[in-house]
């Protein structure tokens, strides 16, 4: 089935909101799909734009490519998607069976508020499970996997870390650079220890020696070649593979 | 605190070397204009000039010219950007003769040009919070006072409500100077090497102004006891200089 891409009112929020509450008390309720796709709790998105009833795929990084493909085909400025967190807390209403599935015992888990609902602050904005898919495909296509190889419910560690600094995420060789260090390839997914805080070279310190030398270096007009040589030997064995 | 080594003598360029125009229709940011005086600095004729616009995951990055021949580039629009209301800017003079480019002289979360001077140390952004009436957010470079949007007449209340005032106020100097010495790790009261620390603590100055009753370094830091002390000593004091909102607020709570 088809659904007319809707934008929740701020009275659509706050039943849905009320609903996430109640899922969390251990409501059984399915989400009130049909009822928030009503006006006053939701109007239509402008230009006219249909999506499916179920996400087209289980993976962030699906869902940011579907997404990003289909505002591109409406010519959809993404100002403007950027400044509607209606419209993306109506797409995770719609959408909720997926981002907050159902567990062996019958009952959701849903995580902190903001992972459903969109807030037009940036420091929860990017915790949004649907928008920052979109987002970071949308900066980075393909070269967002890092962030984004996990399933739809999850919100990773490099999002979290990364995504929430407007100067790391915007920076395209320097997520390049990301990607080509912590991304296994053959794989398909990041390398083995990325996370691992004791292991030398890991993301979070690169993180922290990027932080150091992006007041003296201008990263943006670098490549991640150049990016690479200015990295100290404890990356080197991230820089040779696995 | 996270230490910024400038060991490349990078240059700080001032507000008042700044003055960047911002146009905008119907509220929406268009196109800005922008120049930077740069002499007296000390930086190669040749060392490129760009100014960067950003907001939330949006960026742009516009050409200048260089320091001995700038220009305005032809193309300064904004509207690609997510219509922004507070869009932020930042400059950079870049030695691009070297191997990587060096940068010589930055100033970063640069505001559309205003009366910087006469500029509140704790910007306001009205934003939709879901059901928190308010929070400080410390992510940029200075702390900004976040306000929910849902609230009836938000806008007015931190100038008009003594209730705010007396009740939000207090627990926001707090809030601020706890994260100035307990998170962020303030290592010089006298010469703090961020702006918003000289600001804030200009302001306490007004309050607590005896030397004695500030803080004062054992070793390499501040006692936590000596802080938490200081901090009770200006948040009463702070409550004190709010008289007369203590006596309309006693009024509105006696009519109810």
């Amino acid at each position: 089935m088809i659904k007319n891409v809707r934008v929740l009112s701020r009275k659509g929020e706050e039943a849905f909101i009320d609903f996430i509450v109640r899922v969390k008390a251990g409501s059984t309720d399915p989400a009130p799909v049909e009822t928030l796709g009503k006006s006053p709790f939701s109007q239509e998105f402008s230009p006219y734009v249909e999506v499916p009833n179920e996400p087209p795929s289980d993976v962030r990084m699906g869902i940011g490519k579907y997404l990003f493909d289909l505002f591109e085909a409406n010519d959809i400025q993404r100002g403007e998607l950027l400044s509607n967190p209606g419209m993306w807390s109506w797409l995770a209403l719609i959408w909720f069976d997926k981002l907050c599935q159902i567990g062996i015992d019958g009952l959701r888990k849903p995580g902190e508020v903001s992972r459903y609902v969109c807030s037009s602050h940036y420091t929860d904005y990017y915790r949004h499970l649907i928008a920052s898919s979109w987002d970071i495909y949308s900066l980075h296509q393909d070269k967002s996997r890092l962030f984004l190889w996990t399933p739809l419910y999850l919100h990773n560690d490099f999002i979290e870390q990364l995504a929430s600094r407007q100067d790391i995420i915007t920076n395209k060789p320097l997520i390049e650079t990301f990607d080509l260090l912590y991304w296994n390839v053959a794989k398909n997914r990041p390398k083995r220890g990325v996370q691992g805080r004791n292991r030398p070279g890991n993301f979070r310190r690169l993180l922290q020696f990027i932080q150091q030398i992006e007041l003296t270096y201008d990263l943006r007009a670098m490549t991640k070649e150049e990016i690479l040589d200015l990295l100290p030997p404890e990356f080197n064995s991230w820089k040779a593979g696995e | 605190m996270k230490r910024r080594l400038n060991y490349t003598e990078r240059k700080r360029i001032t507000q008042d070397r700044i003055t960047i125009s911002v146009t905008r229709r119907k509220g929406l940011a268009e196109s800005f204009s922008a120049s930077v005086k740069l002499d007296g600095l000390n930086l190669p004729d040749a060392a490129k000039v760009y100014i960067e616009a950003y907001h939330r995951t949006d960026y742009a990055r516009y050409v200048f010219g260089t320091v001995g021949n700038p220009i305005l580039p032809e193309y300064t629009g904004l509207s690609d950007l997510a219509r922004p209301s507070d869009l932020r800017f930042r400059i950079l003079v870049v030695d691009e003769a070297v191997e990587h480019g060096l940068i010589l002289a930055s100033a970063d979360r640069i505001r559309p040009t205003v009366e910087y001077e006469k500029r509140s140390i704790l910007p306001v952004v009205i934003e939709d919070l879901g059901r928190q009436v308010w929070k400080l957010d410390f992510t940029g470079d200075e702390p900004v006072l976040v306000l929910n949007e849902r609230l009836p007449n938000i806008h007015n209340l931190p100038s008009t409500d003594p209730r705010f005032r007396l009740y939000i106020l207090p627990a926001i100097l707090r809030e601020v100077f706890s994260h100035m010495f307990f998170v962020e790790r303030i290592e010089d009261l006298e010469e703090p090497a961020v702006d918003w620390h000289r600001n804030w603590l200009d302001f306490a100055k007004k309050i607590l102004p005896h030397e004695a009753d500030w803080p004062q370094r054992s070793g390499d830091e501040y006692s936590s006891e000596d802080v938490t002390n200081w901090i009770n000593l200006l948040e009463r004091e702070f409550c004190i200089s709010l008289g007369k909102d203590w006596l309309k607020l006693v009024s509105l709570e006696e009519v109810g």
